[in-house]
């Protein structure tokens, strides 16, 4: 086994969920073919590149985008739907509400801010990688992950305060 | 990090099993792929380069490849003993006859049989370079026929060189 199959295998083993987190932020029905189509691509390249993660990511990106255009906007609702659940775990816990209202959060951003949250937090790519990926400004994607956050963090107050008894 | 993305980096995207068995499937399949491929153009280039020796260090001698004996033919005066003997007539327009034809009696294959074209076109090429040296080149099936009652090996000689126009 070469350095770089070491590599796919590490990839596999310790990045997949977060991949497979990433396709689904397009919610089609594919985000696991998806992610196999990107590792497929990366075990023929000639070149391997010399960051794995954001060049899956990209790919994944593309591989996304495209399957999106090839979907009926009535199709996109469907999926969507589907798509809505098992993004994360979400422990049996008293933080379970929290962080079911945090998951519903973020789903309810628009694309845009999830894709450059998601590839951020769990993707763990820089802005300049972000940016790269996007194909925009590093300052443009630090706005935009900054205004998603904050985006968030309203509402995550608003439906905190909904859910309030004392208010 | 804020607290919003502490809470969010504190999420655990759901596990992939299931997908992590597929791509590794693949992908040892396609290592595996790999390792044949490998083996196999490896001995392939093994094989050829191994022909190439010994045909290309063999000038004017006999090579025999599969059932087929070939036979290089050096017109020139100075040729080797052996395969050129009769062809040191110094009229190199005159069809010259190797004295060493290996034609031999107990054998039962009829030469009929093998499409002596057919060898030749296909070694040809290979042959190409040794065909520059050795201005003609025959080849003659390694078994031999049974020849016919009443004909010499002679006479079965020279027809088989007049197919091959030699």
């Amino acid at each position: 086994m070469n350095e770089n199959d070491v590599r796919i295998t590490e990839l596999v083993h310790a990045r997949l969920h977060d991949l497979v987190l990433f396709a689904k932020q397009w919610k089609h029905a594919n985000a696991e073919d998806v992610v196999q189509e990107a590792f497929l691509r990366l075990m023929k390249q000639k070149v391997f590149p010399n960051n794995p993660m954001a060049w899956l990511l990209t790919t994944v990106r593309n591989l996304s985008n495209n399957e999106l255009r090839s979907r009926t906007r009535r199709k996109k609702r469907e999926f969507a739907v589907q798509e809505s659940k098992g993004l994360f775990d979400v422990p049996e816990s008293e933080q379970k509400e929290e962080v079911e209202r945090m998951i519903q959060a973020l789903e309810s951003l628009a694309l845009t801010y999830r894709e450059i949250i998601v590839a951020k937090i769990w993707g763990g790519l820089t802005y300049e990688e972000i940016a790269e990926m996007t194909a925009s400004s590093r300052s443009s994607v630090h706005r935009k992950y900054q205004e998603g956050i904050r985006m968030l963090g309203e509402m995550l107050t608003e439906t905190q305060d909904d859910t309030d008894p004392y208010r | 990090m804020n607290t919003i993305e502490h809470k969010l980096s504190a999420l655990k995207p759901v596990g992939q099993p299931e997908l992590a068995r597929r791509i590794l499937d693949t992908h040892h399949r396609r290592r595996q792929r790999r390792r044949d491929c490998f083996v196999a153009f490896a001995g392939l280039l093994t094989g050829i380069a191994a022909t190439l020796v010994v045909v290309l260090s063999l000038p004017g001698k006999v090579v025999e490849v599969s059932s087929v004996q070939y036979v290089f033919i050096n017109e020139q005066p100075n040729d080797r003993a052996g395969h050129a003997s009769a062809s040191r007539n110094p009229d190199a327009s005159t069809p010259s006859v190797p004295l060493d034809f290996g034609v031999r009696r107990n054998d039962d294959m009829n030469p009929d049989s093998i499409d002596i074209e057919a060898w030749i076109a296909r070694y040809e090429r290979l042959f190409r370079h040794r065909r520059e040296t050795a201005s003609r080149f025959v080849v003659i099936p390694q078994k031999p026929p049974i020849l016919p009652e009443g004909v010499s090996l002679w006479e079965y000689r020279q027809s088989l060189l007049e197919k091959l126009q030699v």
